[in-house]
């Protein structure tokens, strides 16, 4: 995952991380590393193992296996009180005993720096967030924004070479949460020091990093300049996420060729697989007459979004996305064409078309059922072949012949890895106890949430 | 009109509930001489009576260092419990109800079953310590109620936040934690505080013979209703009174300068540290004058449990144990029993943990028997050596290695000359047996003892049998005897009814009676032994097993068998003495007494060994003694 090249400036570097909670796996082998004096944002949905990551890196979480290294020393064994890193945390957790002065110069005092050196420096930290005069306030009477700032100033301080931000600004309302994005990064600017960010909100990240690590499911998605994540995302997962997207399934038969919504692109990517992910940006589509593109498609509908118009055009059964300062009424046909550097071709998250599993017959009923074990579980389903007692068959199940269904007709159950729209589907990944399954589906899930799923009522499978 | 009748109404709602209080203060005025409950003048003797009323001083410290340092310990626990309990993620609440259990549980099942744990389990002497230990245990869940939610509404960051910022775990804590849970822990104190001063039923199972203020109220009231219940309970009020208004004032300031209505003190750098110095001064300051004195009670204090009005203690010219206390810095916790029997059952069950006793021959024979006593160092006991040799090596300890003789005596009959038939007062002039006990001229004026070792003992007698017997027919037979007369069974009744004159013969112990005729000259009473034999007993002082003071022990003995401890005692109860250097400093005409000394001037052992029928209790087996149980109790309902 990790394609940066490491300098000799890197100032935190995680080695094969690994955490479980209760038996699950949070964090399963994260390696990263972080530049000194850079800004780098850890993006993911909740849940993803971002927060543990910080927690591993100031100590209050230890990992069951890997390593932190801090200038190139583990520092596992160091406590978190002697970590020069500081943290501030997502409800700010400021000492309501202490006034504004006394929660900043709490660190200082804690290393005994002379009282006039501590003065200086905190009214200095507080000018800087924009508190000057705020010194005797009791922390009850200061609003969200002004704790928010009182918590960065009381981390700030203490000039650490790392500073950590768990989800800072999620508590905020939009308006206030914009103003401290910028301040944020001025922050950053003028003190130098490295910021590790957490957020779940990309256009947070998109805005302030320099580097975004996208996580999913503990695991690293994707690590790049916020320019890379949004241009080449490194799979549909991470092209959903960030920014709004097209993902549609598409086939590659020569290189600098995708087959998709029936017509042939041209796009600028050497062959990975037959199979691939396109991602294509709405604002990358053009809008050409009627027959002058490389696809038809029919505007559905028309929305005014400020700075542009958001389309929505069908196209063979495909839903596209199209944002563009033109707006085309809805009822209309148009052309679209899109520049082959702007046809982004990814690998596949799941390797094959379909569900490729083995199935031993049970049981074989007069009225052309047939009982199978499948992962353990007991299924019947309608057949048209002959089969015999015992026969061991290799199925392959398309993904639209598996359906959600509610947990009481179940046949299979397992957590919803990861749900992206692709056109005319969803297309999720389920990871059951034993194997990982690709079903399409018309019903929205939420990701990590537990699913149920069959077989499709009315297929018949055998 | 309607607002005059809402303040009428409430008027008569404080009058309800302060009625009892003002007249409980009015009453405390009361010169109450001869009654609390009648006004007879306006005095403040029950006021300066509280202070000089040594026992009742010393239960109210006793209330005050308990409350402060089980608060203390309740806190500690307390908050330390929360901690845990505020980390458990799962069953919190399950372990939350069991923590509170105790808040709900009777406070007779918290007493009795710590009572139980603290003598079975652990083997303590009930005392300071138990107390201690018994109300951290039930103040605890307080503390911790209060502490939980604090602990609860703190932001789970907040130590983290304080690790983070570079302090270390203990540091954290103490900065940024306790800051927050320290209202939650102050209540929790004030809560512990107030109910430990309130417990009467847990300190009074756990207590043994500490006293808290309300054990010994409750104690006092045996003796009826005190003058000083009045003034102390006034005192009590009044303190609480002003501690209310204190604070009262204290959260009215607290609003105005929220109200900014006055400018707030500028708070002076380190102005907490001086508060906290302050309190941990105060708090220091009572414990240190107080504690001293109620330790001081635990620590070289012996139990000794004697028998009622068995020793010259108290308003006697010579209180021996007061006398021993100077003599040697040892204290002394003096408690009584009832009888032989009570006494084996409270040291059985574990309920009474004494360093001396004063066991009767037959039952210190069964104590060392059963192991329940302690080998004696006779070395700590010089004095010993003066005991007449008729009391050494008797049949009950005859190696000398568990007992030292305290007092002798005989059972003879008490009978009023002026009640008799002349008949019957020439026969008593030297009766050959106990028969006039059976006697029917005299109807409801025959005492008999009321309990079975004895009374078995003189039918016995009469039958020709030996006191010890163990045939069962001799025993049946001597019930059947006793079943024949309707006697007055009873005890310390003799003291109060040969005086007025209610009984005219009672078989009794030699020293009450000599104690009776001393004190009645005016009346004819005489003392007679009949020729057929007696009871000769001796009760000896010993040491239980379970002691852990026995030196102490043995220096109580050892002064007891001074001559002067020895002849206050023996002018006191007017028992025999066995102790050759206290009967060479009596009075010649105690000397010479023959109720007391029947020997007269004969060697003491050669008058024992000639009066072959004058015999000393044995121990009886088990099935014997049933048998005896179940007959007497037969007689007993039979006499109705």
């Amino acid at each position: 995952m990790e394609n940066r090249v490491s300098g000799t400036d890197v100032l935190i570097r995680l080695e094969d991380l690994c955490k479980s909670f209760d038996n699950e796996q949070i964090l399963k082998s994260v390696n990263l590393y972080i530049r000194d004096k850079e800004f780098v944002t850890l993006l993911g949905p909740s849940g993803c193992g971002k927060t543990t990551i910080l927690r591993c890196i100031a100590g209050f979480e230890t990992p069951d296996s890997g390593n932190v290294l801090f200038d190139g020393k583990s520092i596992l064994d160091t406590p978190a009180h002697e970590r020069p890193i500081n943290t501030v945390f997502q409800k700010y957790a400021l000492f309501p005993h202490l006034n504004v002065f006394d929660n900043v110069a709490f660190g200082l005092r804690i290393k005994k720096t002379p009282e006039k050196e501590i003065r200086q420096k905190v009214r200095k930290m507080l000018a800087m967030v924009d508190l000057k005069g705020y010194e005797r306030r009791p922390i009850s009477k200061l609003s969200g924004g002004q704790q928010q700032r009182v918590a960065i100033a009381r981390a700030l301080v203490n000039m650490p070479r790392l500073l950590l931000l768990d989800e800072p600004l999620g508590a905020l309302d939009l308006k206030l949460r914009k103003d401290m994005q910028l301040e944020l990064k001025n922050l950053h600017r003028q003190s130098g020091i490295t910021f590790l960010y957490v957020t779940h909100d990309q256009e947070e990240a998109l805005t302030m990093s320099d580097t975004i690590v996208v996580m999913k499911s503990g695991t690293i998605q994707q690590i790049g300049s916020p320019q890379d994540i949004y241009n080449e995302p490194a799979n549909a997962f991470v092209a959903d996420f960030i920014g709004e997207s097209n993902i549609f399934d598409a086939r590659m038969e020569e290189d600098n060729k995708v087959y998709l919504c029936g017509s042939v692109f041209d796009c600028v990517d050497p062959k990975p697989a037959d199979l691939v992910d396109v991602v294509i940006r709405p604002e990358d589509v053009e809008i050409v007459p009627a027959g002058e593109g490389t696809v038809t498609g029919f505007v559905e509908a028309s929305l005014f979004k400020g700075v542009h118009y958001e389309m929505t055009v069908s196209c063979g059964g495909e839903q596209w996305i199209i944002h563009s300062t033109r707006s085309v009424e809805a009822g209309n046909t148009i052309g679209m064409r899109v520049a082959p550097e702007n046809i982004h071709v990814m690998k596949r998250m799941f390797p094959t078309e379909s569900n490729h599993l083995e199935a031993k017959v049970t049981e074989v009923s007069e009225e052309g059922e047939v009982t199978l074990e499948i992962d353990g579980e007991s299924v019947t389903l309608p057949a048209t072949g002959t089969y015999e007692q015992d026969q061991v068959l290799s199925l392959q199940i398309k993904p639209e012949d598996l359906e959600l269904c509610d947990p009481d007709d179940a046949q299979f159950t397992g957590i919803l890895d990861s749900n992206v729209w692709k056109g005319s589907f969803y297309e999720m990944i389920v990871i059951s106890e034993h194997r990982r399954w690709l079903i399409k589906s018309q019903m929205d899930e939420q990701a990590g949430s537990e699913v149920a799923f069959r077989f499709a009522t009315g297929k018949t499978v055998l | 009109m309607k607002k005059t009748a809402s303040y009428l109404y409430l008027g008569l709602i404080f009058l309800f509930l302060y009625a009892p209080i003002l007249l409980m203060i009015a009453l405390s005025f009361n010169d109450a001489r001869h009654g609390i409950s009648v006004w007879q003048g306006f005095t403040l003797e029950n006021y300066a009576s509280l202070l000089k009323n040594e026992e009742l001083m010393d239960a109210l410290i006793n209330s005050l260092v308990i409350a402060l340092l089980s608060a203390v310990g309740a806190c500690l626990l307390g908050t330390l419990g929360a901690l845990g309990l505020n980390n458990v993620k799962k069953g919190r609440g399950v372990l939350m109800n069991f923590s509170n259990l105790p808040i709900i549980n009777p406070e007779i099942v918290t007493g009795v079953s710590l009572m139980l744990l603290f003598i079975a389990v652990f083997g303590m002497k009930l005392g300071f310590f138990t107390v201690l230990l018994s109300h951290v245990v039930f103040n605890t869940p307080y503390v911790i109620l209060n502490v939980m939610p604090r602990l609860r509404r703190m932001d789970k960051n907040l130590f983290e936040a304080a690790l983070d910022l570079g302090c270390p775990p203990a540091k954290a804590f103490f900065k940024v934690v306790l800051p927050e849970i320290f209202p939650g822990v102050f209540a929790g104190f004030l809560i512990s505080l107030t109910y430990s001063f309130d417990d009467f039923i847990i300190s009074y199972f756990t207590g043994g013979n500490f006293q808290t203020l309300s054990v010994f109220v409750n104690n006092s009231m045996k003796k009826g209703i005190q003058p000083w219940m009045a003034s102390m309970t006034g005192v009590i009020f009044v303190a609480v009174l002003m501690i209310l208004l204190i604070m009262n004032i204290h959260d009215a300031r607290a609003e105005a300068i929220e109200k900014n209505k006055i400018s707030a003190p500028t708070p002076k750098k380190g102005m907490g540290y001086v508060k906290a110095a302050a309190a941990v001064l105060c708090i220091a300051l009572i414990l240190g004058i107080c504690l001293p004195r109620v330790l001081r009670s635990d620590d070289n204090t012996i139990v000794v449990c004697n028998w009622g009005e068995y020793m010259s203690t108290g308003d006697c010219d010579f209180d021996v144990i007061a006398e021993f206390e100077k003599a040697t810095g040892i204290n002394v916790e003096y408690v009584t029993a009832e009888s032989n029997e009570a006494l084996y059952a409270k040291m059985k069950s574990g309920s009474g943990k004494y360093d001396v006793i004063f066991p009767s021959e037959y039952m210190a024979e069964r104590m060392i028997d059963e192991g329940m006593l302690a080998k004696l160092d006779y070395d700590n006991i010089p004095n010993y050596e003066s005991i007449m040799d008729a009391f050494k090596g008797m049949e009950h300890d005859p190696k000398e290695e568990y007992t030292v003789p305290y007092f002798w005596g005989t059972v003879g009959i008490l009978y009023n000359a002026d009640m008799l038939t002349e008949k019957d007062l020439a026969m008593m002039e030297n009766p050959k047996d106990w028969s006039i006990l059976w006697s029917k001229n005299y109807p409801n004026q025959i005492m008999m003892f009321d309990n079975p070792r004895d009374a078995f003992g003189i039918a016995l007698k009469q039958l020709g049998y030996s006191q010890n017997t163990t045939d069962e027919t001799e025993i049946r037979e001597a019930a059947a005897l006793l079943k024949e007369q309707k006697f007055y069974y009873g005890m310390d009744q003799f003291f109060e009814m040969i005086p007025s004159g209610s009984l005219a013969i009672a078989p009794y112990y030699a020293g009450d009676c000599m104690y009776v005729m001393e004190d009645n000259p005016d009346m004819d009473l005489r003392f007679v032994i009949p020729e057929c034999g007696t009871n000769i007993f001796s009760d000896a002082m010993c040491v239980p097993a379970t002691s852990r003071k026995q030196a102490q022990a043995e220096a109580f003995i050892n002064f007891m068998l001074t001559a002067e401890a020895g002849k206050a005692n023996t002018e006191y109860v007017y028992y025999s003495t066995p102790n050759q250097a206290v009967f060479d400093v009596l009075e010649p005409e105690m000397q010479e007494n023959k109720v007391a000394y029947p020997q007269g001037t004969e060697d003491l052992k050669a008058f024992r060994e000639r009066m072959t029928s004058w015999e000393a209790f044995q121990y009886l087996p088990v099935k014997i003694n049933d048998l005896m149980t179940d007959l007497w109790n037969e007689i007993k309902t039979n006499n109705k």
